[in-house]
């Protein structure tokens, strides 16, 4: 059986807006304070999906491996920048680490997903592509985020336990080490959460899609899986790279912790 | 020895233009009121500062050439809180000598600081002030290091175990031959110790010389008020 797609016009983007104006009136009447953040978030989300739609479209038809590239590169970039700009101490040091941690984590978990699930090359699936690197970036990016500020956290909380792993001999990446685990498991927790009640509450995001799109149920499932495999291996990856370079930034070439 | 050594932390300076000549020595104290630079100078010691000016040399050479982690090793250093690692007071003992990969007796170590053999797998943060104290000196003693820095060892202990404290400190100078550099603002530490001692005042060496003489006949007005009690403590270093 064949289930219709609902193309949806600008008419019907209108009338949804209704949502919007009721949020807002709740918002008002029961004086949360929230109506100038919503109108500027709706009108964001409308900008944002509206140019985003528009760069796919342009993308797509370019057929160029460099324009896919360039495109998830302003993607590793923006989260990047978002995940730097949420920590208390901001440094170019960090938005470096994050730089590389994000698009190691992205390169390998595509060219996985590419070279052995799918099979294809990317520049003929641009539409899996561009999404499942959005995917692996920002859940990537959420983690690192997570990670460095538990991180920078536990540093500071634990200066005399690290010193007195120096003083014994200790490298710094060793003297750290056990608040890299905790990290790297705080950051993770949410994926495993999600992991363990993945279709129970919810139908996850790419299954949903994928139905809506007129997908077969059976079909969607199997992406969704994918989709539950593949993030995890990219938090983690990202997480345990962001700690490693980032964490460099709290040494002196002498391996001293420095003051903070 | 130490040469004009100047030291800065937190933007404030700990340390003015000490020199130290410590080659020769067995046992040294190093007293002064809070505030003064003690601890500062052994982190120096230790590698966990560099000297913002002067030099630091160690068995003849520049401590700035040796390798850090080397330099860390032969220079222990047994903090004024014990800083104990999660796990077991093994996991701790072993801690450095897995790092050195090296193998040690960590119930030999164990029973050397005067603890009974049966906390060897306890989990370290159970045990009372006193014993992780005392586990941070096994932790310490088991990267064998020849020179032993000791920041405050008797601090937050009652008189039993601080004269405990002591006892072993004495006899570990005595039996592995270690050099100690102790620091303390308690003149009857270094009383038990004997040694040489060292008066430290706002970062600046006021005296040095054999503890008894120090203690008995201080040279310097500094030392004199600090022996009487009558030096005012700056900010905890």
């Amino acid at each position: 059986m064949s289930l219709p797609f609902v193309d949806l016009g600008l008419d019907q983007i209108a009338i949804a807006f209704g949502f919007v104006v009721v949020t807002i009136g709740m918002s008002w009447l029961f004086g949360f304070g929230l109506e100038r953040q919503f109108t500027v978030a709706s009108i964001r989300v409308f900008i944002q999906l509206l140019v985003l739609g528009y760069v796919l479209k342009y993308i797509f038809a370019l057929e160029s491996h460099w324009a896919l590239l360039f495109l998830v590169e302003c993607m590793v970039l923006l989260a990047a920048v978002e995940a730097a700009r949420r920590q208390e101490e901001r440094s170019t040091g960090l938005v470096i680490s994050l730089l590389i941690s994000l698009n190691v984590a992205v390169t390998l978990v595509l060219l996985f997903l590419f070279g052995g699930v799918f099979q294809g090359d990317p520049l003929h699936l641009p539409h899996y592509f561009i999404p499942l690197a959005g995917m692996v970036i920002g859940n990537a990016a959420n983690g690192a985020a997570l990670a460095v500020h538990r991180l920078a956290a536990d540093i500071r909380s634990h200066r005399g336990e690290i010193e007195a792993a120096l003083a014994l001999g200790a490298s710094p990446q060793r003297a750290i080490q056990p608040y890299v685990r905790a990290t790297v498991r705080t950051a993770l927790i949410p994926s495993i959460n999600t992991m363990m009640l993945t279709g129970l509450v919810q139908i996850p995001g790419i299954m949903g899609g994928m139905l809506m799109a007129g997908g077969a149920p059976m079909a969607a499932a199997r992406y969704q899986m994918v989709i539950m495999y593949m993030l995890p291996c990219g938090v983690m990856g990202a997480c345990l790279l962001t700690a490693f370079l980032f964490s460099r930034s709290y040494f002196s070439n002498r391996e001293q912790l420095r003051e903070m | 020895m130490l040469e004009d050594v100047c030291s800065r932390r937190v933007g404030r300076e700990v340390l003015r233009g000490v020199s130290l000549d410590l080659r020769n020595e067995e046992v040294v104290s190093i007293l002064g009121p809070s505030g003064a630079g003690k601890s500062s100078l052994l982190r120096l010691l230790n590698g966990l500062d560099e000297p913002s000016q002067g030099h630091i040399s160690y068995q003849g050479q520049d401590v700035s050439s040796i390798p850090i982690r080397d330099l860390r090793r032969e220079v222990g250093m047994v903090f004024q809180l014990p800083y104990l690692f999660d796990g077991s007071v093994r996991e701790n003992i072993l801690f450095g000598p897995t790092i050195w990969r090296r193998s040690v007796d960590a119930e030999g170590l164990l029973k050397k600081v005067g603890l009974p053999v049966d906390l060897i797998d306890r989990p370290a943060h159970q045990l009372s002030v006193g014993q992780q104290k005392r586990v941070s000196m096994a932790r310490s003693l088991a990267v064998e290091p020849h020179v032993l820095l000791l920041d405050e060892p008797t601090a937050n202990l009652d008189a039993t175990a601080a004269g405990r404290i002591l006892d072993l400190i004495l006899s570990l100078r005595d039996e592995l031959g270690v050099a100690l550099l102790m620091v303390s603002h308690v003149i009857h530490d270094t009383e038990i110790l004997g040694g040489m001692a060292a008066v430290l005042h706002e970062g600046r060496l006021v005296e040095f010389g054999p503890a008894e003489r120090v203690l008995k006949e201080p040279s310097s007005e500094i030392t004199r008020r600090f022996l009487d009690g009558d030096l005012d403590s700056r900010e905890e270093e």
